[in-house]
């Protein structure tokens, strides 16, 4: 008798290197340090990268920057939580650089059966996309909170995380150690 | 007394990148018709200068997450010349290669979910993935193709980080790419089901006499090396671009504008100038479908940019699947060079078309001076132009059908207009035109 197969999760951080819109690479970080190795872990770049690992996931965790949102609810962190289907981010503008924002991305899938039955969006309320700029102040003093809340969401119903993260884990990816591929370079 | 009324796009919607559109009409007299751009380029060269030159290729990556190779390519050849630096064909052919990978990416996006939808009368790639699923789903397979072998080549699957000035940090394992193999010979025939599949789409009848621009080498596709060609004035070396091709401010933009030097006329560069200046250069079964699907090449009708972008789609699978059945792991995959004083500029061709580069470094290898000409501000004026001949076949009194047909119009450009930051808005796109 073959067991039931284990809920495969990917979770996605959407970013940049510029300000605040870095958070979801941060995160990205930081949970690939804490979370079961069954968990998939990608960073994008566009929100229309999402759409090359969508196969065989059942679950779909994303983070991405939002700009701020008056009359919207968040947590104390300026974090949003929102479960697809949702009116609210359904009708999301996305002022991406990218012309298939998030929304759209969601709506696509949906439409050619490939989104994941579960699938939720963190937002990150964000002040500064500046240029390579770093995370802002608000925002870096969230970032411990923003990181565990979504680590917890990510271990839910989903393999258990491997170990306590501490400020440290969580704020590993301030310096982005992705970003210089040392994996490649000091090959 | 006729009525003076103004046509308003705030948010172009299926364009990469956050612009708008402006037309006055006096009646239906044309006064005015602009393409505001909200970007701002010059802060990234501001960056560079004080930084290291092998920074460069990183740091330009990170203007745009559509196109990073296409501002790594220009910045790492402007730069080699800057060094005295000459590569080995073996790095040559995995950096044509690695553009290979990125047009996939950037065309078959653009194909499928961008600009077919204008031809299929739906107004959007989601209601198109309705009625054509089979094809979306092909277009987003031929995507994710490129991405992949953006991943092999360039270390990772987000703004590549193996690429350096003289090479590459590490050449590609031979498994790597040879895995690659089955999906992307499934791809080129996929890609030639897409080119014919696109020239079966109905066109507007509008052609306009263009000065068509684009690099030009004698044995190849010009992708990062060649010569700049036009289809109206004569053929002129990447060194002497600033001399013949100039920026300039407009207020109701911030990204410069481009013209021809003398005069500042538009021109048109992208896949359309390439294919018109290159065509008996396509890889052979591009090369067949181009006679293959209607069009008395040189082609001047914009709209018909997306078959361009079709047979250059098929042309990077070909290429792409020769170089990776050819390659060899080699050594060394970078070439070495002193830090000296110098300047150097460079041209390759972005999937939107050419992008020029030129930086000046010090003896510490440091950069004193850049500046990065992108594709689509050398389009922008060539797109106001354009909208001022389509406009008088598309006023009929409907004001939002107007807006729609002009962004049609823009939409041949694939224009790339913000590609640094990304991020939601929570205010909802009601995408008015008044």
């Amino acid at each position: 008798m073959s067991s039931q197969p284990q809920p495969r999760t990917l979770f996605a951080g959407i970013g940049s290197p510029h300000g605040d819109d870095r958070i979801g690479w941060l995160v990205a970080d930081a949970l690939r340090k804490v979370a079961s190795t069954d968990i998939d872990i990608r960073e994008a770049a566009t929100p229309s990268d999402l759409l090359d690992w969508l196969e065989g996931i059942d679950r779909l965790i994303v983070c991405d920057a939002c700009a701020s949102a008056p009359g919207t609810t968040s947590n104390d962190h300026g974090l949003h939580r929102w479960e697809w289907p949702t009116q609210e981010i359904a009708t999301l503008r996305s002022a991406s650089s990218h012309a298939f924002g998030l929304p759209q991305v969601m709506q696509l899938a949906e439409r050619l059966g490939t989104l994941p039955p579960t699938v939720i969006v963190f937002g990150v309320a964000a002040e500064c996309f500046d240029a390579f700029a770093e995370l802002s102040p608000n925002l870096a003093a969230a970032q411990l909170a923003i990181v565990q809340r979504i680590a917890a969401e990510v271990a839910d119903a989903g393999p258990v995380p491997t170990g306590r993260m501490n400020e440290a884990e969580a704020n590993n990816g301030r310096r982005e150690p992705a970003l210089r591929g040392e994996d490649v370079r000091n090959a | 007394m006729s009525e003076v009324r103004t046509i308003k796009v705030e948010a172009l919607t299926r364009v990469e990148g956050e612009g708008g559109l402006f037309i006055r009409l006096d009646g239906d007299h044309i006064e005015d018709v602009k393409l505001s751009i909200y970007e701002p380029p010059r802060f990234f060269e501001a960056f560079l200068r004080g930084r290291r030159l092998e920074e460069v290729p990183d740091i330009t990556a990170r203007i745009c997450g559509i196109c990073p190779v296409a501002y790594q390519m220009s910045a790492v050849h402007a730069l080699e010349m800057a060094q005295g630096v000459t590569i080995s064909p073996e790095i040559r052919r995995l950096r044509r290669l690695l553009y290979c990978g990125e047009w996939i990416e950037s065309h078959a996006l653009h194909m499928h979910l961008l600009h077919a939808p204008d031809f299929a009368g739906v107004d959007s790639g989601i209601e198109l993935a309705e009625h054509f699923p089979d094809e979306v789903n092909r277009g987003l397979r031929l995507k994710k193709h490129g991405n992949e072998l953006l991943e092999v080549l360039g270390g990772r699957a987000i703004h590549p980080i193996n690429v350096a000035v003289g090479g590459f940090y590490r050449a590609p394992k031979k498994d790597a790419l040879v895995a690659l193999l089955p999906d992307f010979e499934w791809g080129l025939e996929a890609a030639i089901e897409t080119a014919r599949w696109v020239a079966t789409l109905t066109f507007p009848d509008f052609t306009r006499a263009y000065d068509m621009v684009a690099l030009q080498h004698p044995d190849e596709y010009a992708m990062n090396e060649g010569r700049i060609a036009s289809t109206s004035c004569k053929v002129v070396d990447v060194t002497d671009y600033e001399t013949h091709f100039e920026e300039f401010h407009v207020e109701h933009s911030t990204a410069l504008h481009s013209g021809r030097a003398d005069g500042h006329a538009s021109y048109h560069v992208g896949p359309l100038a390439r294919v018109n200046l290159n065509l008996g250069r396509l890889s052979p079964k591009a090369r067949q479908l181009a006679d293959e699907v209607g069009i008395d090449w040189p082609c001047w009708n914009p709209f018909q940019a997306i078959i361009a972008r079709g047979l250059e789609l098929v042309h990077a699978y070909e290429e792409a699947i020769e170089i990776i059945r050819d390659y060899q792991p080699f050594a060394p995959s970078r070439i070495n060079y002193e830090h000296h004083q110098g300047a150097g500029c460079a041209a390759t061709e972005a999937p939107r078309g050419l992008i020029y580069h030129r930086y000046e470094v010090d003896d510490e290898g440091l950069v004193t001076f850049a500046k990065i000409v992108p594709p689509t501000s050398q389009n922008q004026q060539q797109i106001e132009d354009d909208l001022r001949d389509w406009l008088p076949r598309v006023l009929n009194g409907d004001d939002a059908q107007t807006a729609q047909d002009c962004e049609r119009l823009v939409r041949c450009y694939d224009p790339c207009i913000s590609c640094s930051t990304h991020f939601l808005k929570l205010t909802i796109d009601r995408g008015e035109s008044s």
